[in-house]
């Protein structure tokens, strides 16, 4: 244990003495890794969010295909939905997509049906409960400076003016998922919207038993052909690959990034310029045996790979646990114009922080420590011949 | 003179060869029989070329011969394995290497330091150690000067103390005197003849006259193209 | 002599270490917070609202429900358009397995 602890202090010595390259390496490393984990840790937490906030999603949505898209659905099939055993409420939705030219951002409404006014936790008022009444998401509120007992004026699809009243507006926590949102009634939405009478957007199926939902989907795709049921356990599978550390844009830039490290890496070494090749022959020839020789390049990898990891780790951690991400929101965000702050329950995988170590330890003590292996076994007097 | 005591390291037949079988295939050592013996000053002296220190890396413990036995202190080193020939090498041998091989980079008594680093020996006895060894060489005042920064003459005194930090049995030196203007050439001749006060052994490889005529030599082999050719007393 | 250079580092380490566990203690310890007040309200307007996407992307319908999407989506608004940056690179083609007829009986 001394012997090992005295070669730490001869690589520290080495690395000590091109501190400035050194450090250099360690902060671009860690920087690599910070950014990295950052992503990781963000997509974590939103994949582990919209499981949890999604168990709320309707059990089955049934739409309707028409050439291959995505059309109106007639309500008259809700009746023989209902049918079916097994099955519950069946209730249309109407939902869409609204383009404000004003503010150039795509607002998303959604209806709901007629009831006493309703208050939830995360809104600030109540949802609307008469004509042209609305509630409202944050980036909404914000964008069109309004908020609750203002009003909101949309263009309807004849081009109309229509002025709504502001009876809620959704708390800063619920913006992940209702910060574009404009609520109405269904009538108003449909009547915004145009949808003619008989139409809904889509279907929303309540049944009983989780375990019956894909059979009760199938039965409704065979009665219905030109239908597409979609199951939540479908949606929250949505998220799950999107978000998936696994899935492709994360693994192609973390190993493009971490390959052209290493390989940056590798080639300043793998020369093993004749000048490090002669400084392990004088060391073999001093009395360094091979295996201190290499024990010598495994911690001089190891304390800069180590420590980079383990910087851009808190800096990651740092950045989205208490910065909120904010540094790397505006990267994802793209051309929208609202956008959630994401203020979401970070959920940190301990296996996760294991594999991100070991793929930043492994690949650069490794191309530390492979170069110098030629030299290390040879015997001192033929290092030093050169 | 008859020796009856058997000898300190002995060679027999060793040969060695680099790039063996290939186009640029060198005999460096050809079947050469030799023996140093404990306490003596001994010299290979040849031109350049002449394999000398080839032979000096072999009986050092530096290399391993081809073919042939080598024998130290009653041990066949030829057939060690890696770990146990190192430790051989750290235990008894002290090197001097004609280009003294220092780490210009760092202060004189890090360079010191350097054997020490793979012993049982703790940090703070280390420094003891190697301030001790610069201290004898009159060098402890300029422990922590960077070695680029000292003298041709200063830095071969670093590589010596560096070379008898470990305590070594036997002090092999390659050209000690080559890159040496003649004050400093007397000068190492003396530090030499220190060290074989000490009761070591001190091997040297050399073609200068100023050393192989020096009184504190006791016995020369004269090498040529790899094989010894000639012995005398000096 | 001051501190050996081995030690510094093996504190420092250790340092990095004990931050990089605190940061996830009070991480764990916020999200266990939250998991008790703000993820089930959230799921009750998901559930009032009949909600069934988050609101991360505000761009047209097939990123801002992809779990609604058409078949083809979502890079398409039509059979040649250009794919929508950065949406279009972070939302993957939608698993078309769960489409299949299901077997006659």
């Amino acid at each position: 244990m001394r012997r090992r602890l005295k070669i730490l202090e001869f690589a520290l010595s080495a690395l000590w003495r091109r501190r400035f390259k050194n450090f250099a390496i360690v902060v671009v490393y860690g920087f690599t890794i910070a950014v990295l984990a950052s992503i990781l840790l963000m997509t974590d937490a939103l994949r582990g969010e919209a499981e949890q906030i999604l168990l709320g999603a309707p059990d089955l949505v049934v739409q309707r295909v028409a050439a291959g898209r995505h059309d109106l659905i007639p309500i008259d099939y809700a009746e023989e939905i209902r049918g079916l055993p097994g099955v519950g409420e069946v209730s249309p939705r109407y939902w869409g997509y609204y383009f404000d030219a004003f503010t150039e951002s795509n607002f998303t409404f959604v209806g709901i049906d007629d009831g006493p006014p309703y208050e939830l936790e995360l809104l600030e008022g109540r949802l609307p409960s008469a004509p042209y009444e609305c509630a409202v998401g944050e980036g909404v509120a914000r964008v069109r400076s309004t908020g609750v007992g203002h009003e909101l004026t949309l263009i309807s699809h004849d081009g109309l003016g229509v002025i709504f009243d502001v009876v809620g507006e959704f708390r800063s926590p619920s913006s992940i998922l209702t910060n574009d949102l404009v609520v109405f009634r269904n009538a108003d939405l449909v009547e915004l919207f145009g949808i003619p009478e008989g139409r809904a957007v889509d279907l929303s199926v309540e049944v009983f038993n989780d375990g019956e939902v894909a059979t009760v989907a199938a039965k409704v795709k065979r009665i219905f052909p030109d239908s597409r049921p979609i199951t939540r356990s479908e949606i929250l599978r949505t998220y799950d690959a999107v978000f998936s550390w696994r899935s492709g844009m994360l693994l192609a830039v973390f190993s493009g990034a971490l390959a052209a490290f290493c390989i940056l890496a590798w080639d300043k070494a793998t020369g093993i310029s004749a000048e490090e090749r002669r400084e392990i022959g004088v060391l073999k020839a001093l009395g360094w045996s091979t295996r201190d020789v290499l024990e010598l390049k495994f911690w001089e990898g190891a304390a800069i790979s180590v420590t980079a990891f383990l910087l851009g780790l808190i800096a990651a951690l740092v950045h989205v646990l208490l910065l909120g991400a904010s540094l790397l929101a505006p990267v994802i965000q793209g051309w929208s114009v609202l956008f959630p702050e994401f203020r979401f329950t970070p959920s940190i995988s301990v296996y996760q922080l294991f594999v991100l170590g070991f793929l930043t330890v492994v690949p650069y003590v490794a191309s530390t420590v492979a170069p110098s292996w030629k030299a290390a076994v040879t015997d001192p007097e033929e290092v030093m011949r050169g | 003179m008859s020796a009856v005591a058997t000898p300190f390291i002995a060679a027999d037949g060793v040969s060695k060869t680099y790039n063996p079988g290939r186009a640029d295939e060198v005999r460096a050592v050809e079947a050469v029989t030799m023996h140093v013996d404990r306490g003596e000053v001994l010299v290979l002296e040849g031109p350049s070329g002449s394999g000398k220190t080839s032979l000096l890396s072999l009986i050092g413990c530096m290399s391993r011969p081809t073919s042939g036995r080598i024998v130290v202190d009653g041990r066949d080193v030829a057939k060690l394995a890696e770990g146990a020939l190192t430790e051989e090498r750290r235990r008894r041998f002290g090197f001097i290497f004609q280009q003294f091989h220092l780490i210009s980079d760092l202060p004189a008594i890090d360079n010191v330091l350097v054997p020490l680093y793979p012993t049982e020996v703790s940090l703070r006895e280390m420094r003891g150690r190697a301030h001790g060894a610069l201290a004898r060489l009159g060098m402890d005042g300029k422990a922590t000067r960077k070695v680029r920064t000292l003298s041709g003459g200063e830095q071969q005194r670093v590589a010596i103390a560096r070379a008898l930090v470990n305590n070594p049995q036997v002090v092999v030196a390659d050209e000690p005197t080559a890159h040496l203007d003649r004050r400093l050439a007397e000068e190492l001749l003396v530090i030499l003849e220190g060290i074989h006060r000490d009761g070591r052994t001190v091997v040297i490889a050399t073609h200068d006259p100023r050393v192989f005529d020096h009184p504190i030599v006791d016995r020369i082999l004269e090498m040529r193209d790899g094989r010894i050719v000639g012995e005398r007393r000096s | 002599m001051n501190i050996s250079k081995h030690r510094a580092f093996l504190l420092l380490t250790a340092v990095e270490v004990a931050v990089v566990v605190a940061l996830v203690a009070h991480a764990r310890g916020v999200a266990a917070d939250l998991a008790a007040t703000h993820i089930p309200a959230k799921r009750e307007v998901a559930a009032r609202l009949g909600l069934t996407d988050l609101a991360i992307w505000t761009e047209a319908r097939y990123t801002r429900h992809p779990s609604q999407t058409d078949l083809f989506s979502p890079f398409q608004d039509f059979p040649s358009s250009l794919e929508h940056f950065p949406a279009g690179s972070v939302v993957g083609v939608p698993d078309l397995t769960a489409f299949r007829q299901p077997a006659e009986p």
